[in-house]
């Protein structure tokens, strides 16, 4: 190439650190960013990649000082602007997009008049020629302008908040767009279409991009450079398939092997399926009593699913699916207004309490959220044993002693019986969930979301820990998911939903590498395929959306880009 | 917006109902005979008939509650025991000078608390922020009557600044009235500015954590767009609500900065009548004060998608 | 318990340590006073504070700090009883319609949201008018109007627990609806009830020192502090102490409350936010 121009932002040994206590948060980080060029930050929590960013603008938290180092955004230091002068860059020369659409916009000030503010601070535009580039930003982006300007933000859709708050940054032509975690709160579909919308106005603008994210495939996709953070640290930077398929340090490699790949088809024995479900039907407002006024909302259109002894099936689909619904109907937790629901033959109705116990113990659920489903005032040993109440003939010192046995199997020490859930980190308390889940040895398990809320690594060990125990007792598991890369390698077979419907199933690998249905082509071409490459890295290999026939897809094979 | 209009003006009515028959059974619950009590031991045998018939006492419960809700709507509570005047006038003129002195002090306490709650919350745990919600906290635990009797032993006999008692109305003299007024202002303006800081401090931060103020910050807004802008509007709703909370409480509460500077007002009334077993009059102030007390919370209510337009869509 | 392992902010050491005085004064006061706080002495009357009676004696030849213990003790003993009543009461039915929902809880609603809307101490004075202006009445009207708070706290705390995933694993485990009640959520509703209780217990004192203050409350010769202020008007030329002391009570006790109970609602508050 050319001479290298001097670069847009050069961070050079930049410390962070907590205030009071003199934690570092971020060490000695150093990176530099060309104009226009697309940088990714990689890192899991508590990497200290959103702090590093945020003191770009100088807009770190007030309970974090920065205690060395330098930045420097065209040449001028950052640290050493006046506050006047910080003001004069942010927005105008540095813009920001933030992770959680639903907080990012002002509620109490109509969308006209927040996009227009940056105007009015950075610019010297007349109304009336304001209001002309902001139509024709919010048009660029997807959104109606006569009915968005004098809307309030609550009257939008995350995934249309996420375009106005990217409008709203554009508007100003930053040379540097500082991306937050920003579409991680989206719908997987939504997801990619900001992505690009993102991508797309930077290119127009020759706007260099910093994306700071978690999602190692979303970061690879489209920067060219990659940074990798752990623990406040830079481990690793370079160009980014390079980085991907040769991975120097450690933690790298151990980022990249977390990454979900697909698994070995198993052969699942044929048996009469264990859980039968015949045309479900459930509506909100459906629980006991009348809601007054009419049917509700209907959640699910008549279902049809079987799931054989010792099956992995997977549920997947946006919000609104109504894979959660399903999952919590199947579970009892909801009453179903039609159709039927069968265990190991026997009808589940609401009248014979024997079935229903039997049920009980044989079925059991993982939930999404580890915060939520533990009882915060119990301790990890009664948490497990709780599910032990319904099972007769224990003494004491048996339960004890079956308590210890789970929690050894999912990975925890006796010593952990006698903490609190606060106390543990997120994977933990999801081993704990599991835990409790496995103790009685249910022949079914549901598992709502149970990785999504967890870190990437801590995501891995989860999933394998789960197939082994799956493998290990054998039971069937219906396992709901909105991330078809974790189904990908978890799943035997795999049930598409969409609006309360099932849109496509059938076996793992048929619904991967053939996909029917045009939803299913869509969610598919958000997450990449996954090929090791010798050194230890990976090459990364994404399928192309296309609307063409059923036929000419399965003639074609993946379709090869990047 | 009109539904959410219409919906709220509709809640406030069984609210109000409720309350009414609340009083009713509260005054019913005395023992003895309702005619009595209304008349009190003077009456005559003839008048108590009369009013036995009027009462409709050898009707039904409901039946007489009927009877006498008829008459409060048409403004008829009764009649002063004490003073022989009809009851409704008499709270009213009551409660113009308690209001009076209410609104005065509630406003002036907002004036200063909201914005020093909002400096407050700006420079969390700095020093300012310490003095501020010391000074708070301090003011709203001296109870009102003891505040009172402090301002008016220091400005009232010591310095002999104001005048201790009374009251004059303003139809009388305006400047005096003024002065009258200003103890029993100052007692209620030091004690709600603690409550009102307080909760504009905790709203406030509630607001600056979240991430719209720091995309605010990162157009380039000034500090001063930034909470002016931004975080007022937010934050100043669950002040809103508290503002009508504060003015209800008073109205009662005010009993005893009236009794502290003998000022004749509603809550002054409404615990001479308890001693006077003036039970119209106690049904009266009763009931006018929560029906003030409802609209309000009502007004309030309508107002607050102001400043919070969420509120209109669910 | 282990979980309190985090340094307890000044706020709840310098609160605490009032309040504990309190209690402790209140307790004393109970059995013992330096002097018997309704003997009549005309020889000490309107004594300055100092010397043998250390705050002083009121127009009676009382010693005034006799009386603070034992108007101490008095108005501890009617707050406590008011607020326990009223926590009683309310969290029963907080909890149940929490969870019954439908008819039950609409009609208990509508009635507490008609006892909320007469505003705090007008409720007081309505019920002290019938139930008697006397200590029993005033706990009798404290805790009815203070059971709307509760009842709705309890509610509150009910209802968002109901969505929390642990009452739905517990429910999936097998544990019957009333288990999961009162294994799952009723404790963890004593977090923000904690809270209330101890912000009601200062409401309730102030309320009860207000209406002796009236007239209302305690009638003399007991001794509470707000009627102690009461009688003190009548001598502020010649014992402005009668005046100042009763006040520097009620004060400092509510000023204690009102530090513990922030303190009490920094700590619960990050913990119910689902643990950072």
């Amino acid at each position: 190439m050319s001479t290298p121009a001097a670069p847009l932002l050069r961070v050079q040994d930049l410390s962070l650190a907590v205030a009071h206590s003199g934690t570092r948060v971020v060490d000695r980080v150093s990176f530099t960013l060309q104009a226009g060029e697309l940088v990714g930050i990689v890192g899991e929590s508590g990497s200290g990649k959103t702090l590093a960013a945020r003191a770009i603008m100088g807009l770190e938290p007030p309970a974090i000082r920065r205690i060395g180092g330098e930045i420097e955004f065209a040449g001028r230091s950052v640290p050493a602007m006046t506050p006047a002068e910080l003001r004069d860059l942010r927005g105008a020369r540095v813009g920001m997009v933030f992770q959680e659409p639903m907080t990012s916009l002002n509620p109490a000030m109509r969308v006209g008049r927040q996009l227009e503010e940056g105007l009015i601070r950075h610019t010297k535009f007349a109304p009336d020629e304001r209001r002309r580039l902001i139509a024709e930003m919010l048009l660029r982006v997807g959104i109606d302008a006569d009915a968005a300007l004098q809307a309030y933000p609550h009257e939008f859709s995350g995934g249309m908040r996420q375009r106005i708050m990217l409008a709203s940054v554009m508007l100003l032509k930053p040379a540097l767009l500082l991306a937050d975690e920003p579409t991680t709160a989206l719908d997987a579909v939504v997801q990619r279409e900001v992505i690009e919308l993102m991508v797309g106005l930077a290119r127009d603008h020759a706007t260099a991009v910093l994306m700071i994210s978690h999602d190692l495939a979303m970061v690879a996709r489209y920067t060219q450079r990659v940074i990798v953070m752990c623990r406040g640290e830079i481990v690793e930077q370079g160009p980014t398939e390079q980085l991907l398929r040769q991975p120097q340090h450690p933690y790298t490699r151990r980022l990249l092997a977390a990454m979900p790949r697909r698994s070995p088809a198993r052969a699942v024995a044929a048996a009469p399926p264990l859980v039968d479900v015949r045309q479900l039907v459930v509506d909100y407002g459906s629980r006991r009593g009348l809601f007054g006024k009419g049917p509700g909302k209907r959640a699910l259109h008549g279902i049809d699913i079987t799931i054989q002894p010792r099956e992995v099936v997977a549920v997947v689909g946006g919000s609104g699916s109504g894979k959660t619904t399903l999952g919590r109907a199947i579970a009892g937790l909801l009453q179903p207004s039609a159709g039927e629901i069968r265990f190991d033959g026997q009808r589940l109705g609401t009248t014979d309490a024997a079935v229903w116990r039997d049920y009980r113990l044989n079925c059991q659920m993982v939930f999404q959220d580890p915060n939520s489903s533990l009882d915060p005032r119990m301790s990890v040993g009664a948490l497990v044993g709780e599910a032990l109440r319904q099972v007769p003939g224990l003494s004491r010192a048996q339960r004890q002693a079956r308590i210890v046995e789970s929690l050894n199997e999912v990975g925890l020490d006796a010593g952990h019986a006698s903490r609190f859930p606060h106390e543990l980190s997120g994977g933990q308390r999801q081993r704990v969930a599991i835990a409790r889940a496995v103790i009685r040895r249910p022949r079914f398990v549901i598992a709502d979301e149970p990785v999504s809320a967890l870190d990437m690594t801590v995501r891995a060990q989860i999933l394998e820990l789960f197939a082994a125990l799956q493998e290990r007792h054998g039971f069937a598991c219906m396992f709901v998911s909105h991330d078809l890369a974790v189904v990908e390698q978890v799943a035997d077979r795999v049930i598409v939903m969409q609006d309360g419907r099932i849109v496509e199933q059938g076996s793992r690998d048929a619904v991967f590498d053939q996909p029917q249905h045009e939803y299913t082509r869509r969610l598919l071409s958000a997450i990449p395929a996954l090929q090791a490459s010798g050194d230890g890295g990976v090459r990364l290999k994404w399928r192309i959306e296309d609307a063409g026939t059923a036929a000419a897809q399965a003639a074609r094979p993946l379709g090869l880009i990047g | 917006m009109l539904g959410f209009i219409v919906k709220r003006l509709l809640m406030a009515l069984p609210t109000l109902f409720i309350v009414a028959v609340s009083v009713f059974v509260l005054v019913r619950l005395v023992p003895g005979d309702p005619a009595s009590l209304l008349l009190g031991d003077m009456a005559t045998p003839s008048a108590l008939a009369d009013l036995q018939r009027r009462l409709g006492l050898d009707r039904s419960l409901p039946a007489q509650f009927g009877i006498w809700f008829s008459h409060v709507l048409q403004g008829d509570l009764g009649q002063s025991i004490t003073s022989q005047q009809p009851v409704l006038p008499l709270v009213w003129d009551r409660f113009l000078v308690s209001g009076r002195l209410v609104i005065v002090a509630v406003f002036l306490a907002v004036l200063v608390a909201v914005p020093a709650g909002m400096i407050a919350a700006w420079r969390q745990n700095s020093l300012t922020d310490l003095v501020l919600v010391g000074t708070s906290t301090l003011l709203l635990s001296i109870p009102t009557f003891w505040l009172g009797l402090l301002i008016l032993l220091l400005f009232g006999l010591k310095l002999g600044w104001l005048p201790v008692v009374g009251h004059v109305s303003f139809a009388q003299s305006p400047g005096h009235a003024l002065m009258y007024m200003i103890m029993p202002v100052l007692t209620l303006f030091l004690h709600e500015i603690g409550v009102v800081m307080r909760m504009a401090r905790a709203s406030t931060l509630e607001v600056l954590r979240l991430d719209y103020i720091t995309h605010a910050r990162a157009k380039g807004l000034s500090e001063r767009e930034v909470m002016w802008r931004h975080a007022f509007r937010n934050s100043f709703g669950p002040t809103w609500t508290l503002i009508g909370l504060v003015l209800g409480n008073l109205l009662g509460g005010i009993a005893v900065v009236e009794t502290v500077f003998s000022i004749p007002g509603l809550g002054r009334l409404l615990v001479d009548s308890i001693f006077g077993r003036d039970y119209p009059v106690i049904q009266g102030c009763l009931l006018f004060v929560a029906f003030v007390y409802v609209v309000v919370n009502l007004v309030v209510d309508l107002l607050y998608p102001l400043f919070d337009p969420r509120v209109t869509a669910s | 318990m282990k979980r309190f392992k985090r340094r307890l902010a000044p706020n709840a050491w310098i609160g605490g340590l009032i309040v504990g005085s309190l209690l402790l004064v209140a307790g004393v006061g109970a059995f013992w006073t330096p002097y018997d706080p309704l003997a009549l002495n005309f020889t000490a009357q309107l004594a300055p504070p100092g010397g043998d009676y250390w705050l002083g004696t009121d127009e009676f030849g009382r010693d005034v700090l006799s009386r603070l213990m034992v108007g101490a003790t008095t108005s501890a003993w009617i707050s406590l009883l008011s607020v326990g009543c009223a926590v009683l009461v309310g969290t029963a039915l907080g909890v149940l319609t929490g969870y019954l929902r439908g008819a039950v809880d609409r009609v208990i609603m509508a009635f507490n949201d008609a006892l909320m809307a007469f505003p705090g101490i007008l409720l007081a004075l309505g019920l002290m008018a019938v139930l008697g202006a006397n200590r029993y009445g005033i706990i009798g009207a404290l805790a009815v109007a203070y059971t709307p708070s509760v009842l709705r706290v309890v509610r509150g705390s009910v209802l968002s627990l109901r969505e929390r995933e642990f009452i739905d694993a517990s429910r999936v485990m097998g544990n019957s609806g009333l288990f999961t009640m009162g294994r799952h959520v009723l404790p963890n509703c004593v977090a923000p009830l904690t809270v209330l209780a101890t912000s009601m217990f200062g409401w309730a004192l102030l309320a009860e020192s207000a209406l002796s203050f009236l007239g209302l409350g305690v009638p003399p010769p007991a001794p509470t502090w707000g009627n102690m202020l009461a009688a003190s008007r009548s001598h502020f030329d010649e014992a402005v102490w009668l005046g100042i002391f009763p006040g520097i009570c009620i004060s400092l006790t509510l000023l204690g409350i009102n530090l513990l109970g922030d303190a009490l609602r920094d700590r619960f508050d990050p913990r119910m936010r689902g643990l950072q």
